[in-house]
């Protein structure tokens, strides 16, 4: 009895502490969060894969980070003359179930006027805002891509 | 200015790849590396490059012969600075391959991702192979700058930055180009530029290209096949190293850096050719200054009378340049010489300048087209009817040309479209628009959507295809659409002042640095 009390105790625990980190039910996945290394006062970009685990869809609106000045959404792209630029996005769609990969030369959290070096090795904290979902908080780890 | 090929014809599957459809977005996504390489090797390589079809998750088949140049050549001079600010040359490096990548440090995905191929390339190769990286934002990348960036560069890098008329020499000569683009967030700009990277055998000879996307393994095959075949000596033309600036050789009295910073100098009608001057490695900020600029045709010959250029420092802006309103007859290579009298001392120089076919866009030096562009009040106030923005900026739709036409306004017209993207430069217009319509109260800014389309339940559908596009009627009427620049080459921006008159237009990728510098022209007169 005691054991089961405590089974469900720490499962509802667990589940307090999930929803604490989403901020509100059905937040989307986040996996694989990495961000590349930079100088302090440089920029960086972070990548990650979000998941839409419920059935509505959901669209990152915004990020932030306690380690850097400012962090927009953008995109990177290429055109026919091999002219890569990138712009800001207002939003990343995430659809009900779908995934959406932020990688490379498409879309990434641009991370801009770190405040401290971001080392190989070391975590960079990551606030995601989801139109739905509310707040998701991530660690994105720093490496080379 | 450097080349600007095939943009009229940008490549079907980019284009469906950036629909805006969000499974296409996922799939872009989710295949982004091979697709980008697919897409852009079919744009840029010769025929027999990689097809679509190699966007399946395994690498595609490696065809070293697709990277290598037909005609290698004697590779353009380097002659910058490197982080310990000490002179550099591309002729110190002989005796080893060298990979050559232009890109800035503030750029957090495009450069690292390929400095980071460059470096894997590198190692897979064993030793001896260096790389140069070329900064085309002089500005931010000082020396002191580089030498805190190198650290994260992988081993045999060397950095280089120079003056702006260094590098725009530079990188013109590679045919580099590159914009600076405003984000509207004080000093947070982001440069566009060409992020292709360049093998310079250890005989100083350009042998290959790699598109942006190319694979470490890629790279590494070629730079094997180049380090196993020596060409014969033939082909390695005068070495870079001996060579001068251009602006040199007729130097009278004091040689002058001229760089050419227009994003586009079109052919035909006299239009605006935007220069900075630097003299010794210091720009000639001088607002007093009106140098005397002379066009001449490939064997030197002058074309045409020599014009005033006028000098424009936009507000908040350190560096002056001077616009010369030159009648270019045709389209492709021309040169500008450029004289100048300062304090008594007279200099001189000259830049290399590429002509664009305007075809049937608007001419400069014409009357703007009388058609009205619909705004906000014009459709009822439904924002989805005027642009396909999901976040508009309403600035941009409260006028049409023709209330300012009717009014005597300067006006910039921004015809681009953020969801039906027909070339990876589309949305980008929008964005500097956002940019400079804080910077020039005065000056209507004005977004056209380029795109026939129906809002059904308050979601842009675009009428028939994104392959073959119907143009909105006034977009039709500034005579976009036609050879060479077809429906599908956008954006499109037309500046024009107060008397109605066209006084600059760009396609594709502009900067904000040229448009701030144009209207700042107008709007003080001239």
């Amino acid at each position: 009895m005691r054991a089961r009390l405590l089974l469900l105790s720490v499962a509802i625990a667990a589940a307090v502490l999930q929803a604490g980190c989403s901020g509100s039910n059905g937040a989307p996945a986040i996996s694989g969060a990495w961000a590349r290394p930079g100088p302090a006062g440089g920029n960086s970009a972070a990548y990650l894969t979000i998941a839409g685990t419920t059935g509505q869809a959901d669209a990152l609106i915004s990020a932030s980070s306690p380690g850097a000045g400012m962090v927009q959404l953008h995109e990177a792209t290429t055109d026919a003359s091999g002219v890569t630029g990138m712009h800001e996005v207002p939003r990343i769609d995430v659809p009900a179930g779908g995934t959406v990969q932020l990688a490379p030369g498409g879309f990434h959290l641009m991370v801009m006027n770190l405040t401290s070096e971001l080392a190989i090795g070391s975590k960079l904290e990551l606030e995601l805002v989801f139109e739905h979902a509310g707040k998701v908080v991530v660690q994105a780890e720093i490496k080379q891509g | 200015m450097a080349q600007r090929p095939a943009v009229s014809q940008p490549d079907d599957d980019a284009a469906r790849v950036l629909d805006g459809g969000f499974w296409l977005v996922v799939a872009m996504a989710a295949a982004c590396g091979v697709l980008v390489l697919a897409t852009i090797a079919r744009g840029v390589l010769a025929p027999g490059a990689a097809s679509p079809q190699a966007a399946a998750p395994s690498a595609p088949p490696l065809d070293a012969a697709s990277f290598l140049y037909p005609t290698p050549r004697s590779a353009p001079p380097i002659e910058l600075t490197d982080p310990d600010a000490k002179a550099f040359t591309l002729g110190s490096t002989r005796g080893a391959p060298v990979l050559v990548f232009f890109g800035y440090t503030h750029c957090p995905d495009v450069c690292p991702a390929t400095i980071g191929t460059m470096g894997l390339a590198m190692d897979a190769f064993g030793t001896g192979v260096r790389a140069v990286f070329v900064t085309v934002d002089p500005e931010r990348d000082t020396t002191t700058w580089l030498k805190e960036y190198v650290r994260f560069l992988p081993a045999g890098f060397t950095a280089l930055t120079g003056t702006d008329a260094e590098i725009r020499t530079t990188a013109d000569a590679w045919g580099v180009r590159y914009a600076r683009v405003e984000t509207g967030v004080p000093g947070a700009y982001s440069m566009s530029h060409s992020a292709e990277v360049y093998l310079v055998d250890a005989d100083g000879v350009l042998r290959a290209r790699f598109p942006f996307g190319t694979e470490a393994e890629a790279m590494t095959a070629v730079l094997r096949k180049v380090v196993a075949t020596t060409l014969p000596v033939a082909a390695a033309t005068a070495p870079p190293t001996s060579s001068t600036p251009p602006a040199a050789s007729a130097a009278p009295v004091g040689a002058m850096d001229v760089a050419v910073v227009s994003s586009a100098v079109w052919a035909r009608s006299p239009g605006p050719v935007i220069l900075t001057l630097s003299a010794a490695g210091s720009p000639l900020n001088d607002p007093a200054l009106h140098p005397t600029v002379q066009l001449e045709g490939p064997s030197g010959d002058a074309v045409g009378g020599p014009v005033v250029a006028t000098p424009v420092q936009p507000p908040g802006v350190d560096t002056v340049s001077y616009v010369a309103s030159v009648a270019i007859p045709a389209s492709g290579d021309w040169r500008i010489e450029v004289a100048a009298t300062r304090e008594g001392t007279a200099f001189a120089g000259s830049a290399a300048v590429t002509a664009l076919d305007p075809g049937t866009t608007a001419p400069l030096g014409g009357p703007a087209p009388g058609v009205r562009t619909p705004t906000l009040d014009d459709v009822g106030g439904n924002a989805r009817a005027v642009t396909t923005d999901p976040a508009p900026d309403l600035r941009l739709s409260q006028r049409s040309t023709a209330d300012a036409l009717a009014a005597g306004q300067a006006f910039v017209l921004v015809i681009d479209s953020t969801k039906f993207r027909v070339s990876p430069a589309c949305g980008r217009a929008i964005v500097m628009a956002r940019y400079l319509v804080d910077r020039w109260r005065d000056v209507g800014f004005i977004h056209l959507e380029p795109y026939r389309y129906s809002v059904v339940t308050d979601t842009p559908v675009l009428d028939g295809s994104l392959d073959n596009p119907t143009l909105t009627e006034p977009a039709a009427a500034w005579g976009i659409g036609g050879a060479p620049w077809g429906t599908r080459s956008m954006p499109w921006v037309f500046v024009v002042d107060g008397h109605g008159i066209v006084r600059a237009k760009y396609q594709g990728v502009m900067g904000s640095a040229d448009v701030d510098v144009i209207v700042s022209l107008i709007e003080q007169g001239g």
